[in-house]
C-alpha cells in the first residue's frame, strides 16, 4: 500500500465520520481499505494498451528485503534486459518487502489480475501452488543456454514440486555471521579466527564487551520474518524446522526450545545483546557503526555493509551447537498462470536472462548475495571480486550445510506463528517451550486441512 | 425543505400529464434511484457481501466458498490472537482518546484567547493533522529507533537508559499511541474551538456581570454549553482510535509477537496475507458492529441533548 492511498482512505473516512456515518459509513471504511490494497498491483501493472507494436510489455513485481540501493540496481538490470530485447519491454514495479509483494501478488491472483512475472520467496511456491497462480517454467520453451544443473542445487531444490520446476532461483542468499576483526583483536583475540560455536560465540562476546571494545557482542534480530534466522539455530540444534512434508512442521523439539532458550538467554543471562525485538533493518547499520562485534544477517547486506563500514569486516559460518546449518533465503523469479501465453513465453525469456551466469555474477557482486549460476564462480569477474572481498566466499561455502527454509502450506501463517513465538520468548511474554508449544498448535490446527 | 418542495409540486404535473396515478407515484422514487444506486452499489452491496462471506469457509486450503454457518466467529472468538488483537485495540481507544480530547480543549481554550500568537498556535495545533501519515509514522519511527533515534540520543546526552520503544510489547503499543495523540489533538481542538466560538457572548458577558471569573465560565457556562460538540469529538477520537492502521503498518506491522496487532491490521493480514476470506469476512462484520456502537451511541446521546436544548 503507497502512502496516497493510505491518504486517501483516511481523508475518506474521516470525512464520512463528519457526516455523522453510522454502521453504513463504518462499512464503507472497511471495503474502502480492501479495495485501497487490491487496486495497487492493477494500478503498477501498466497501461496495456499503450503497447508498441510488435513488443510484449511485461509487468514485473519485485522485493527488496536487504541493504543497500537495490531497487536502482535492479531498474538499471532490467534496462539492459529492455535493450538486448527490443521485443520484449518489462516494466518492474517495486513492491515493498517480501512480504508486501506477496500480499499484492496474492490478492492480484484472486482479482484475476495478476502481473506477469514477479520475485517473490522461494517458500512462496506451494501457496502460490495451492492459489493455482503459477505456471511451471518446465513446460514453457527454454532457450538454448538454460541449464538447470548450472544452478546452485541448494537454491533449486525448492523450485521442485510434482516433478516440475514451477521458478528460477534469482536473489538467493544464507544469513552469516558478520564480525568486526578490528574489535575481535583489541579484545585480544585472533581476526582470522571468529567464533566456530555457540559457547565460543558467547565467551568472545563478553571479553569483547568487558575490554569496552564495543558496546554490544551480537545482535540477532527478530523482528518480522524472525523465523527465518530462527531456524538455523533449530538446524544447528540437530533438528530443523521443516517436517516431512508441507502439512507438518516441527515447531514444539526439544532442539528447538534449546535454540529458543540459548537465544533468549544472550540478553537475559548473558546479557551480550540488546534486549527486546531487534529490527532487522537496523542491523547492518549497527554493525557497520562499529555498536555490535557480532551480528547475523542475510549474506545480501554484505556490499551495503563493506560500503558503510569503517573497520576490517569478517564472515564466517554460523555457529554451531551440534552442527554447522544454515537455511537459504530470498528469492524466485515465478510466472503467473493467467497471463497470456506470449506473456508467459516473453517472461520466461526474461527469467532466463535475468538468472544467466553474466547477470547471475553482476547481481551477486553489487549486492552480496549468492551467485544462483555455478558457472558464475568460475568467472574471472567472480575470481576478481573474491580476491578483493575474500567475505563474499563464506555463503557459497556453507551451502553445504544448507536445508530448505521453512515452508508448508499457507506458509505465511505457519511462519508467522513461529516468528511471533520467537518474539514471546525474546520479548520475555513466554517460556520458550511455552510459546512453541503454542506455535506448533496454531500450525497444526491448520495443516491438518491438508493431511 | 427544497426536496418536499419539489416532489410537491411535480406530483400534480405529474397526474396531469396522466390519468393513471400509479405511474405518478413513482416520480419519487425515480427522483432518488441516482442517489440510492450509489448507497446501494458502495454500501448495501459491500455490507451484504461480507456478512454473506463471512458465513461461508473460504480459504487457501478451501477455495471454494462452502457454507458453514457461524463457524467462523465460533473460530474467531476461540483464537487467542483474536482476543489479544481485541484487547490491543480497546487498550489503543483507552490510551488514545482521554488524552487527545483532554488536551484539544485545553489547546481550544488556549486559541480562544485572543492573543498575538493565537493564529501562530493554532497552526501549531493543526498542522501534524495536514501531514501525510505515512510521513508522519516514518519520521516518529526514525525518533524512536534505538541507538540513532533523536530520543536515544536524548538519553544518551542526559545519561539515562536508552528507550527502545518499539522493541518491547509492553512498550510498542504505548508509543504508538503516543504518536496517535500527538497526531490527532489538534484535529480536536479545532471542533472544539469552533463549538467554544459558537457560544453566545452574550451568556459569557452576563455570567461575567454576576461576577463569575474564569474558572466558574469555564466550568459552569463554557463546558456545559460545549457538551454537545464534546460528545461529538469523543465519538470521532473512538472510532479513529478504533480504526488506526497506517501507524501499525509503517511502525511495527503488529509485531512484536502481535502486541501492536489492532483490529484493522487484522482483518488485512487475515484477508491479503493469509487469504483466509471467511474470517476476514467475520472479523469485518464484527468490526463493523462495533463502530455501529459507538456511533449509534452518539446519535442517540446528541439527538438527546439537541431535544433538551430547545425544549429550554
Amino acid at each position: 500500500m503507497d502512502e496516497k492511498q493510505i491518504n486517501v482512505r483516511t481523508r475518506m473516512s474521516r470525512r464520512q465520520m463528519l457526516r455523522g456515518a453510522g454502521i453504513a459509513g463504518a462499512a464503507l471504511g472497511a471495503a474502502r481499505l480492501a479495495g485501497a490494497v487490491s487496486a495497487a498491483p492493477r494500478a503498477a501493472a501498466g497501461p496495456i494498451f499503450l503497447r508498441g507494436q510488435g513488443t510484449t510489455e511485461l509487468s514485473f513485481f519485485y522485493p527488496v528485503g536487504v541493504a543497500g540501493p537495490l531497487a536502482k540496481l535492479m531498474q538499471g538490470l532490467v534496462d539492459d534486459f529492455n535493450k538486448a530485447n527490443p521485443s520484449i519491454k518489462v516494466n518492474a514495479s517495486f513492491t515493498g518487502s517480501y512480504v508486501d509483494t506477496t500480499t499484492k501478488v496474492q490478492t492480484a491472483v484472486q482479482a484475476k489480475n495478476p502481473p506477469d512475472t514477479a520475485v517473490l520467496l522461494a517458500t512462496d511456491l506451494q501457496t502460490m501452488l495451492d492459489l493455482k497462480a503459477i505456471v511451471p517454467v518446465s513446460d514453457l520453451k527454454a532457450g538454448a543456454t538454460f541449464d538447470p544443473k548450472d544452478y546452485q542445487q541448494a537454491f533449486f531444490q525448492d523450485t521442485q514440486a510434482e516433478g516440475k520446476t514451477w521458478s528460477v532461483p534469482f536473489q538467493r542468499s544464507t544469513p552469516v555471521l558478520y564480525y568486526n576483526k578490528d574489535v575481535l583483536q583489541k579484545a585480544g583475540g585472533n581476526a582470522e579466527q571468529p567464533p566456530q560455536t555457540w559457547t565460543e560465540l558467547v565467551d568472545t562476546s563478553k571479553k569483547i564487551m568487558d575490554a569496552k571494545a564495543a558496546k554490544w557482542g551480537v545482535e540477532f534480530p527478530t523482528s518480522g520474518t524472525a523465523y527465518w534466522l530462527f531456524q538455523c539455530l533449530a538446524i544447528q540444534a540437530g533438528k530443523d524446522l521443516n517436517g516431512e512434508d508441507h502439512t507438518h512442521v516441527n515447531f514444539d523439539t526439544t532442539e528447538a526450545t534449546d535454540a529458543l532458550t540459548w537465544l533468549v538467554d544472550l540478553s537475559k543471562t548473558n546479557k551480550v545483546m540488546p534486549t527486546g525485538v531487534i529490527d532487522w533493518a537496523s542491523v547492518p547499520t549497527d554493525f557497520s557503526s562499529g555498536n555490535t562485534a557480532f551480528a547475523y544477517h542475510s549474506t545480501g547486506s554484505l556490499t551495503a555493509i563493506l560500503k558503510e563500514a569503517k573497520f576490517k569486516v569478517g564472515t564466517a559460518f554460523m555457529p554451531k551447537d551440534k552442527q554447522f546449518g544454515t537455511n537459504t533465503g530470498g528469492g524466485n523469479i515465478y510466472i503467473f498462470k493467467d497471463a497470456p501465453a506470449d506473456h508467459q513465453q516473453a517472461a520466461w525469456t526474461f527469467a532466463q536472462w535475468m538468472t544467466a551466469p553474466a547477470q547471475a555474477t553482476r547481481w551477486a557482486i553489487a549486492t552480496g548475495y549468492v551467485p544462483v549460476r555455478i558457472s558464475s564462480t568460475d568467472s574471472t569477474e567472480w575470481k576478481d571480486y573474491v580476491a578483493k572481498t575474500p567475505q563474499a566466499t563464506t555463503a557459497v561455502d556453507q551451502l553445504k550445510y544448507a536445508k530448505p527454509e521453512l515452508t508448508a502450506h499457507q506458509s505465511a501463517q505457519i511462519q508467522k506463528f513461529m516468528s511471533d513465538a520467537v518474539q514471546a520468548a525474546v520479548a520475555g511474554q513466554k517460556q520458550p517451550a511455552d510459546a512453541l508449544k503454542l506455535a506448533q498448535q496454531q500450525a497444526d490446527a491448520i495443516l491438518k486441512q491438508y493431511r | 425543505m427544497v426536496q418536499s418542495e419539489t416532489a410537491r409540486a411535480a406530483v400534480p404535473v405529474a397526474t396531469a400529464r396522466t390519468s393513471r396515478r400509479g405511474a405518478g407515484a413513482l416520480i419519487p422514487y425515480l427522483l432518488i434511484l441516482p442517489g440510492f444506486f450509489f448507497v446501494a452499489a458502495f454500501t448495501i452491496y459491500p455490507v451484504g457481501s461480507v456478512i454473506v462471506h463471512s458465513l461461508m469457509r473460504q480459504n487457501l486450503a478451501h477455495p471454494v466458498p462452502v457454507w458453514t454457518g457461524l463457524t467462523n466467529y465460533k473460530d474467531t472468538f476461540s483464537d487467542p490472537i483474536f482476543r489479544q488483537v481485541l484487547g490491543n485495540t480497546l487498550l489503543y481507544v483507552v490510551m488514545v482518546v482521554p488524552p487527545a480530547v483532554i488536551l484539544g480543549l485545553i489547546f481550544a481554550m488556549i486559541v480562544n484567547q485572543k492573543s498575538k500568537v493565537a493564529s501562530f498556535l493554532r497552526t501549531a495545533f493543526f498542522y501534524p493533522i495536514v501531514l501525510p501519515l505515512v510521513s508522519v509514522a516514518s519520521v516518529w519511527l526514525f525518533v524512536m529507533t534505538p541507538e540513532y533515534g533523536l530520543l536515544s540520543k536524548a538519553a544518551q546526552l542526559l545519561h539515562l537508559s536508552e528507550p527502545a520503544l518499539l522493541r518491547s510489547p509492553s512498550t510498542a503499543l504505548p508509543a504508538l499511541a503516543i504518536v496517535g495523540i500527538w497526531r490527532q489533538t489538534g484535529f480536536y481542538a479545532i471542533f472544539l474551538l469552533a463549538g467554544l466560538q459558537g457560544i453566545d457572548k452574550e451568556v459569557e458577558n452576563a455570567a461575567r456581570l454576576d461576577g463569575a471569573g474564569p474558572v466558574r465560565l469555564t466550568l459552569n457556562i463554557r463546558l456545559p454549553l460545549l457538551w454537545p460538540t464534546l460528545v461529538f469529538v469523543i465519538t470521532l477520537a473512538m472510532i479513529n482510535a478504533l480504526q488506526t492502521l497506517d501507524l501499525v503498518y509503517v511502525m511495527t506491522q503488529g509485531g512484536p509477537s502481535n502486541a501492536t496487532n489492532v483490529f484493522l491490521f487484522h482483518i488485512y493480514e487475515t484477508q491479503f496475507s493469509f487469504s483466509n476470506t471467511g474470517a476476514a469476512s467475520a472479523l469485518s462484520v464484527i468490526f463493523l458492529v462495533m463502530i455501529g456502537a459507538v456511533s449509534a451511541v452518539n446519535i442517540f446521546v446528541v439527538d438527546r441533548l439537541r431535544g433538551e436544548a430547545s425544549g429550554a
